[in-house]
């Protein structure tokens, strides 16, 4: 009985001309996300490899030189694009992927690449995480309005039911059927998907990845069923076919365009972040002692009086390195524990506005399939922000490295203290390593939830209505 | 007849709860639009107040601290007297792009790029490079502002209000009881949809109204009249795309399905596809290069030191007053590398100019593929929230940092330092606004540009009409 409901299903997509029409443009534009992400992300591995390996020329190269000099002349660090970005270009276009290292500063966000674009950016980017949040659901929204609205306003409805087709086998056998649809259409888009990843990557990388995108699977595939879901449960539970389609359409608007900006606009609001200006105040009022830990001539003369005793001499021309080594490694040091407070604060606010994003995914899912599918293709902003941590670590370790050659090595001399190609060859070049699945699994944990919440509750609700199917 | 038909409608649609409702919806979307917009420029505006103060208060205190610095004996990096000190530091005054009167309107672009700068001796892409900060995820989202609602979610409650406006009459069998009064098919369309159009677009403008008397705007002017002309004629678009689906006398629930994929095509795929189109003819090569680049010139030019500020002298025959000896000085030294880094890096810079330029013209051609472009446009060039605004700042920042380098490069030369009567002469920054035609010229072409499509819609809609049988 099921199968011949499936198959009937079936037929009538077929025949009914929308649902091919609209699914073939769909897979036609997540053929031509795949193919665009993947010919970007060969551009842009194979731009940051070269530019790696040039700043790390650079460096070496540089020639005879005063340490100090060579931390303000600096390095980049370049985040390594994961092949997983093809699907999601996440925050990327927003962030970045290069921070440059020097001496005194952290650095974060310049030239996000949306800047060097038309408006048209702001539209957003025609990625296969554009077409799997929105217009998917959208085809799902097509396909199911009418699956018993329609049968109950051409009156097949009553017929089924008179002939005794138990309401639990119709909507089983329209389910299947659904999903069968569905799957012609996400089947190939997935070997196309997986196809492109192993293009860009090779077969080691793209198997690499394999958890990643398994995931990023599971989470749209709970998507996709909380959606497909509720298509049926409006369908068996109100009058029309008209009805359910302004019902499930006014339910796509809310969840793709509505909800995700007001709560962008809400999380700001409650979690205000400081502007670059104050910012930029509140670092240069703490790095000057307002953080409690007096003005720079106090420190100053408090690090001298500290050096002079532990070095047991009673000038700085006695002592046996060079003070100006010490002094900037303390100064290295005062202004790490400044940043370490404001660019915690600042990170926190971003985080407290993710999260009650992550939150608000309890009213529309796509605030909850979102954050997963960023996650898992490596763009959202924890991974820019665990990079960003990893190459602000390798900046203070390459300036204190620099410093103690000052210190050891440049007594009497200073700032004239020169070094050469020796001894930038014993600074390892900075090595970024994206972290792993579980990393990224244990931040995702409340979007997960909510989202297999959805799944539960749209289940329930179909179930619930298709079973007590009116036939009026 | 018509004055009757509009009469009825409205009264019809008073009857109907569903005009309630979307109109309802839609005022509480422009509400919420709205108070983010005027939100935003308020934030913008007091923290354009706060800059200003500090400016002033730090510009007022530097004459004191350079008497002071005569007898102080700082060294010279802190010496506010130094000219390298004063113009990186200490007298810098902020290049702002206070927002328009209309701001409120659309926050467009402007969250996007900086609308202050600090001033600085350093090269003009460091200083444009200074970003405001804003968590990635939300510029990923986007803002919920008014032009946001017009854009997208009104031309949504335009094609609910319409997408049945023959075929539900049909289906209840009305309109054959309708046409057998002595009355044309067309005009019962066309008061159907003016009685609807009329509350929505006085909606949208009296929120608009309300927006601009709180935002210190004028509504008596060509700005907001064109704004005006622009929704109006984005609205008879969508409401001439209506007419058309309704004219090929489908039933209603396919009708809601077409005009559906219409407004995701137009609002969406279009504008998505073609930032990736203009992506792909136009790649901008990679900030990554740029910097890769900037730092070879700079290296290359440091190497070169003496010969490059010999040759800088050889051209600046004007700055060489204090004599040879000054040929030694670092400072002298730093400036010439600085200046031939600039010279090196100006290509580089032409290139990536010329790709963005490619971009934008490609844009400028292919934008009239969707009024939803078109209407975006418009609205931040209204705003002043555009990219084009944002240009016009950003040459009179790069005039403006030349004037600002050459007055030091003057002391800096001839080995002098600032005395506190200097302060009063530094060079002060005004941002001079565009022309007000220049916009307007943008803005009548997207008129027209939408106008033109919405005349061929109506023309093909109100042929189909005539041909339309009443009885299905």
């Amino acid at each position: 009985m099921v199968s011949i409901i499936v198959r009937k299903e079936i037929t009538e997509m077929l025949r009914d001309g929308r649902v091919p029409w609209c699914g073939g443009i769909v897979l036609a534009l997540l053929a031509m996300a795949f193919l665009a992400g993947w010919a970007r992300h060969r551009e842009l591995s194979q731009q940051h490899r070269t530019a790696q390996e040039a700043t790390r020329r650079h460096w070496l190269t540089q020639g005879q030189k005063n340490p100090h000099s060579a931390a303000h002349y600096g390095i980049y660090a370049f985040k390594p694009k994961l092949p997983m970005a093809i699907l999601d270009t996440g925050t990327e276009p927003f962030t970045g992927v290069a921070v440059w290292l020097e001496a005194h500063k952290q650095n974060e966000f310049k030239y996000r690449p949306a800047q060097d674009a038309t408006m048209l950016a702001r539209f957003g980017e025609l990625t296969a995480a554009t077409v799997l949040q929105l217009l998917i659901p959208l085809l799902l929204v097509i396909m199911t309005f009418g699956a018993f609205a329609g049968e109950r306003e051409q009156g097949t409805l009553r017929q089924l039911m008179s002939v005794g087709v138990p309401a639990r086998t119709l909507a089983l056998g329209k389910a299947l059927g659904l999903m069968a649809g569905l799957a012609v259409y996400l089947v190939p888009a997935a070997v196309l998907g997986a196809g492109a990843l192993v293009f860009a990557s090779g077969a080691e990388e793209g198997a690499a990845s394999l958890p990643r995108a398994l995931w990023l699977a599971a989470a749209y595939s709970l998507y996709f069923l909380t959606f497909g879901a509720i298509g049926l449960a409006v369908s068996a539970w109100v009058r029309s076919p008209r009805l359910a389609l302004v019902c499930l359409l006014g339910f796509w608007i809310f969840n793709s365009l509505v909800a995700p900006r007001a709560a962008v606009d809400v999380s700001k609001k409650l979690h205000p972040t400081p502007t670059s200006f104050d910012f930029a105040e509140t670092i240069a009022a703490d790095l000057a002692g307002a953080d409690g830990h007096g003005t720079s001539s106090e420190r100053a003369k408090r690090l001298e009086e500290q050096t002079l005793k532990q070095y047991g001499v009673t000038k700085l021309a006695d002592l046996p390195v060079s003070f100006a080594g010490i002094s900037l490694q303390a100064g290295e040091e005062h202004g790490n524990q400044v940043f370490d407070r404001r660019y915690g604060e600042l990170w926190r606010s971003f985080e407290q506005q993710n999260r009650f994003r992550e939150w608000a995914g309890l009213i529309a899912p796509l605030l909850a399939v979102r954050p997963v599918s960023m996650a898992m293709s490596g763009t959202d902003s924890a991974q820019h922000r665990h990079f960003a941590v990893a190459a602000e670590a390798y900046r203070r370790d390459l300036n204190r490295r620099m410093n103690d050659e000052l210190r050891d090595h440049g007594k009497g001399k200073d700032y004239g203290h020169l070094v050469g190609d020796d001894f930038w060859k014993e600074i390892p070049a900075f090595e970024y390593t994206a972290p792993s699945v579980s990393w990224v699994l244990d931040r995702q944990q409340l979007p997960l939830l909510v989202l297999a919440m959805w799944t539960l509750v749209a289940l329930s609700a179909c179930y619930w209505a298709t079973t007590r199917l009116r036939v009026e | 007849m018509l004055i009757q038909i509009l009469k009825f409608n409205l009264k019809n649609l008073a009857a109907e709860r569903s005009l309630y409702v979307v109109a309802a919806i839609f005022a509480a979307l422009l509400g919420y639009g709205a108070w983010n917009g005027s939100a935003w420029v308020q934030h913008q505006r007091s923290t354009l107040e706060s800059i200003r103060a500090e400016q002033e208060k730090r510009l007022a205190a530097l004459p004191d601290r350079m008497h002071r610095a005569a007898t102080d004996n700082l060294p010279s990096f802190q010496d506010p007297r130094m000219p390298g000190v004063v113009g990186g530091r200490e007298g810098v005054p902020y290049l702002t792009l206070p927002p328009r009167e209309t701001a409120a309107l659309a926050i467009g672009q402007s969250d996007l790029y900086p609308y202050y700068l600090k001033a600085s001796t350093q090269s003009a892409t460091n200083v444009l490079s200074a970003d405001e900060i804003e968590n990635p995820d939300n510029l990923l989202f986007g803002r919920f502002d008014l032009a946001f609602v017009l854009v997208y979610l009104y031309p949504l409650l335009i094609l609910a209000l319409s997408y049945n406006i023959l075929s539900a009459e049909r289906e209840q069998g009305t309109l054959a009881l309708t046409m057998s009064q002595p009355v044309r098919l067309a005009t019962v369309v066309f008061g159907k949809l003016a009685s609807r159009g009329v509350i929505l677009v006085s909606l949208a403008l009296l929120v608009a109204m309300v927006v601009m008397q709180t935002s210190g705007g004028r509504v008596w002017s060509a700005e907001f009249l064109l704004w005006t002309g622009v929704l109006i004629v984005y609205s008879a678009f969508w409401f001439a795309l209506a007419v058309v689906v309704n004219a090929a006398g489908k039933s209603s629930a396919a009708n809601a399905v077409t005009v559906c994929a219409c407004w995701a095509a137009l609002a969406l795929i279009v504008p998505s596809a073609l930032h990736m189109l203009a992506g792909a003819l136009y790649p901008v090569p990679s900030r990554v290069e740029m910097i890769q680049t900037m730092h070879e010139a700079s290296k290359d030019a440091a190497a070169r030191g003496s010969a490059v500020l010999a040759k800088y002298l050889e051209d600046h025959p004007e700055l060489t007053s204090g004599g040879a000896k000054n040929a030694a000085d670092a400072a002298s030294k730093a400036l010439a590398v600085q200046q031939e880094t600039e010279r090196l890096m100006a290509p580089v810079l032409a290139r990536f100019d010329q790709q963005l330029d490619g971009q934008r013209a490609l844009l400028n051609r292919l934008r009239f593929l969707s009024p939803a472009i078109l209407a975006q446009g418009a609205m931040n060039d209204l705003a002043g929230s555009g990219t084009e605004r944002f240009e016009h700042f950003r040459q009179q920042v790069n005039a403006f940092l030349i004037t600002w380098r050459g007055h030091f490069a003057g002391f800096v030369l001839a080995k002098k330092m600032l005395t506190p009567s200097d302060v009063a002469a530094l060079p002060r920054f005004v941002f001079e606004d565009e022309s007000p035609s220049a916009p307007i010229g943008r803005i009548l072409s997207a008129l027209l540009g939408i106008l033109a499509p919405t005349m061929l819609l109506s023309f093909l809609g109100l042929t189909m009409v005539r041909r339309y049988r009443v009885q299905g």
